[in-house]
């Protein structure tokens, strides 16, 4: 079941490292974190079964950091 | 229905601002993912940190991403994977009215918890010796090179706070465990070894993004 | 008190007090506490305007000058301003206005208190041992590699706060969602409350940010490297992107709060619903949310990059459509409403017209070129000395007499609190004034030796200053007499709506004796249930 799939994952992400993708390597890895997150949370953490407003509650935080992020990368990435 | 709306275990006192186990269990439930919020942002501007020099320093970020142990990382990240999945098994032991089996799963949790610790420290130690420490020491192949050092600085930092993080945790499973003993006088309820459970996932979750971003950054190359 | 019921206040232990887990108490907690602070606060203040009568600095070092002003500014943002509105009045009023009998989580009440108390404890030990001077933003490199003085106790101070700040926020977001009596609805309910709660997301969302912040800046500090050093390829800019990504929406969580009370008052001293409710409420959310889009406007000349700069100019500028919508909005709730002129309203009045001003000036301030030649000028410190002061302050102030009859069961004099009020209004606009026009002519900011053709101005700004000292000093005096000496309020003196006015004054510990049902709006005045005209004003006038 989910735990299974999360080893898989694990399993799966640290050998396709070891594999040339060029710049997305960095774009599997990160998807298959946020995969084993959705996991965590759908089913360890209840997500699936929660209500509307937990699941927003359980999204803001991520979103907030998603601001952060953007828009501070957006002065590192338009320097000169 | 949703697990916050569902009706207390019996045996739990309802604080006298709430009207009812219900409302008192929502109440709590929304708290914590409050909380986890907050977290999220509290290791979240150490995540900036990360991302705005690997973009300036990509090759600097591969040659010290090579230096670390990743076979320690993905063990530990088993280990951690595994221990959430025990917590869920105690979480719903509690739900069913069953403490003697919970507090069995919370031992097996914290223990996993101390192992990832264990795991940590012998990996601390070996980067130390190898003088991968930032500071005066710091050297990749007898050179002070500035941009690994800062890699390091991120590494030790982030998996610092993640594993003040985790023994927190290992703290709290080891206070429920005491308080769920066979003749505790007040042991924890569904509704907390739930919510210990959600703040152990959690500490879960940020490792599952610590670990590519820490160990496989450059093993292609 | 003058009530022959038990009421929150009746026990009279130390215990009772310090174990108190009472939500009216812990709001009592913190506003003696924040006034202490305010006093710390203002005293460097006030040193600080007697030091720039004389355009050579000559009563003081420059190193003691730059104390100062970092003591003012840490001391007001963290300890005064940012707990005020929502840990005094918030605190007190929340579970009141919405029916419950306490916080969801009291006890995280009491701890938060207990913070805020441990904070400002490190907080004073790093000034009474010799203070800082790194301003209160800690820029990288002066904090963490350069600056003598007790950086690492001020910033445990208020990272210790800063948790205080988060208990807050999270209660206030659960008692809110979850603790509401039947009927109440989440758009009727009062601003005051929406207020609260869009206060509660920034604080419970941001804070953490700083939190992490000033550890990374502390370790910076005590282990010689770190991540803003350029010696490591560290970038000090990146501390003030982590510093800002807090310190803008904070100066939300010290204007939003306010809002909601000016809200309050408007409606009941002019007998009228407010104009356009749900954009109110909407416009308290929306200032939350696009306050987290815009700290680069602090970072306009910092280096950071043009199109960043340009991005975050036009945040800025959206940034404050909601704000004039509540400007509008409160302006025709004025409009043609039967006014009733006592104390709080008129501090709701000086802040519609302060509020203004300071919101105009960020206008100016936003737009990138005139930023430029504004920055680190006199211009800034008066934009938000007219918003946090002439605004936030003034709304505390105005909260404080409105709602003190429910927290205390008495009435101050009204003739009093009216020449207060009046004096605090010229006190502030002389002191703060000119500080525009020294501010464009060039004056720069944290500076205590400035060029001679400023003095003029200056002097002018301390003789506001006293003003405005005296005029703060006077409630002071009157409220605390009136706590032996004023007269008995009554449960419901203004004749206002709301929940908490249904209550005894001093209300009962528990709150309510019954669970309170609502069927009707907010604001309902005009209504059966409700008198029109003001019905106490013969008894209160002095």
């Amino acid at each position: 079941m989910v735990t299974l799939m999360l080893m898989a994952l694990l399993v799966i992400t640290v050998a396709v490292s070891f594999v040339d993708l060029g710049p997305f390597n960095t774009v599997f890895a990160m998807l298959v974190s946020a995969a084993k997150a959705v996991l965590i949370l759908v089913f360890f953490m209840h997500l699936g079964k929660a209500s509307p407003l937990t699941r927003l509650f359980a999204g803001v935080g991520f979103f907030w950091l998603g601001i952060l992020i953007t828009l501070a990368m957006s002065d590192y990435l338009t320097r000169h | 229905m949703p697990p916050e709306l569902a009706p207390a275990a019996p045996h739990s006192p309802v604080a006298h601002q709430f009207n009812d186990a219900g409302q008192q269990r929502e109440a709590a439930t929304l708290g914590m993912w409050v909380f986890l919020a907050t977290e999220v942002l509290f290791f979240g501007a150490m995540f900036l940190g990360y991302t705005v020099y690997r973009v300036s320093y990509p090759e600097a970020w591969v040659e010290a991403s090579r230096h670390t142990l990743v076979w320690i990382g993905g063990i530990n990240t088993g280990v951690l994977l595994i221990s959430s999945f025990i917590m869920v098994l105690g979480v719903h032991a509690m739900e069913l009215g069953n403490p003697r089996t919970a507090r069995r799963c919370l031992i097996y949790t914290a223990a996993l918890g101390v192992l990832f610790l264990i795991f940590k420290g012998f990996e601390y130690r070996t980067e130390i010796m190898e003088g991968l420490l930032p500071g005066a020491h710091f050297q990749i192949e007898g050179v002070r090179r500035p941009h690994e050092e800062m890699f390091f600085y991120l590494y030790f930092t982030l998996t610092g706070v993640h594993a003040l993080h985790v023994l927190i945790g290992v703290v709290m499973l080891g206070i429920f465990v005491i308080r769920l003993r066979a003749q505790g006088s007040n042991p924890p309820n569904a509704t907390a070894v739930d919510l210990l459970g959600l703040y152990w996932h959690f500490v879960d979750i940020v490792w599952v993004f610590l670990f590519p971003l820490i160990y496989l950054v450059g093993r292609h190359v | 008190m003058t009530s022959t019921q038990s009421h929150y206040l009746s026990d009279h232990s130390v215990r009772s007090w310090l174990l108190t887990t009472d939500h009216k108490r812990i709001g009592l907690l913190y506003m003696v506490s924040i006034t202490l602070f305010f006093l710390i606060g203002g005293s460097a203040a006030t040193f600080m305007r007697i030091e720039l009568l004389h355009p050579q600095g000559t009563l003081l070092t420059s190193t003691t000058y730059n104390k100062l002003f970092t003591i003012h500014g840490v001391v007001m943002v963290w300890f005064f301003l940012i707990p005020s509105i929502p840990t005094v009045l918030g605190n007190f009023l929340v579970p009141m206005m919405i029916g419950a009998r306490d916080v969801a989580f009291p006890r995280l009440n009491l701890a938060s208190w207990y913070l805020f108390i441990a904070g400002g404890i490190c907080a004073l030990w790093a000034i009474v041992s010799g203070g800082i001077d790194t301003g209160w933003t800690f820029y990288t490199p002066y904090s963490s590699t350069y600056a003598n003085g007790h950086v690492l106790a001020m910033a445990a101070g208020i990272f210790i706060a800063g948790f205080s700040s988060i208990a807050t926020g999270l209660n206030f977001i659960v008692t809110i969602h979850k603790m509401r009596v039947p009927g109440l609805t989440w758009f009727r309910l009062p601003l005051f409350i929406w207020s609260l709660y869009a206060t509660s997301i920034i604080l419970v969302l941001a804070t953490p940010v700083l939190a992490i912040t000033l550890v990374l800046m502390s370790l910076e500090r005590v282990l010689g490297i770190g991540i803003f050093d350029p010696a490591l390829g560290g970038d000090p800019l990146l501390f003030q992107h982590l510093f800002w990504f807090y310190s803008h929406p904070a100066v939300y969580i010290m204007i939003l709060p306010g809002m909601g009370v000016i809200s309050e008052i408007i409606a009941c001293f002019s007998r009228k619903r407010i104009f356009g409710y749900k954009f109110v409420a909407y416009a308290s959310m929306a200032i939350a949310v696009i306050g987290f889009l815009v700290w680069g406007h602090h970072m306009f000349v910092s280096s950071q990059s043009v199109y960043a700069g340009m991005i975050f100019s036009i945040l800025s500028f959206l940034v404050s459509v909601p704000s004039a919508i509540k400007v509008f909005n409160w302006t025709a709730t004025l409009y043609r409403g039967s006014i009733w002129l006592r104390t709080p309203l008129l501090y709701a009045l000086g802040f519609l017209g302060l509020f203004t001003i300071g919101g105009l000036t960020g206008l100016f301030l936003a737009a990138l070129a005139v930023d430029v030649h504004l920055t680190d000028t006199y211009f800034v410190i008066a934009h938000f000395h007219y918003i946090m002061v002439g605004g936030m302050v003034m709304a505390y102030l105005g909260g404080l007499h409105y709602w003190w009859p429910k927290i205390t069961g008495r009435m101050y004099s009204e003739g009093l609190a009216r020449f207060s009020a009046l004096l605090i209004f010229a006190g502030f606009n002389l002191t703060f004034f000119p500080q525009f026009l020294l501010g464009y002519l060039g004056m720069p900011r944290r500076y205590h030796v400035y060029a001679p053709e400023f003095q003029m101005l200056n002097v002018l700004s301390t003789a506001g200053a006293s003003i405005l000292a005296l005029g703060y000093i006077l409630p002071l005096i009157y409220l605390l007499w009136s706590l032996r000496y004023g007269a008995p309020a009554g449960d419901n003196p203004w004749s206002a709506t709301g929940l908490e006015w249904k209550t005894p004054s001093p209300p009962p510990t528990s709150n309510f004796e019954s669970m309170p049902v609502v069927t009707e709006e907010a604001y309902a005045y005009g209504s059966s249930d409700t008198t029109e005209e003001s019905p106490t004003s013969a008894t209160y006038a002095t």
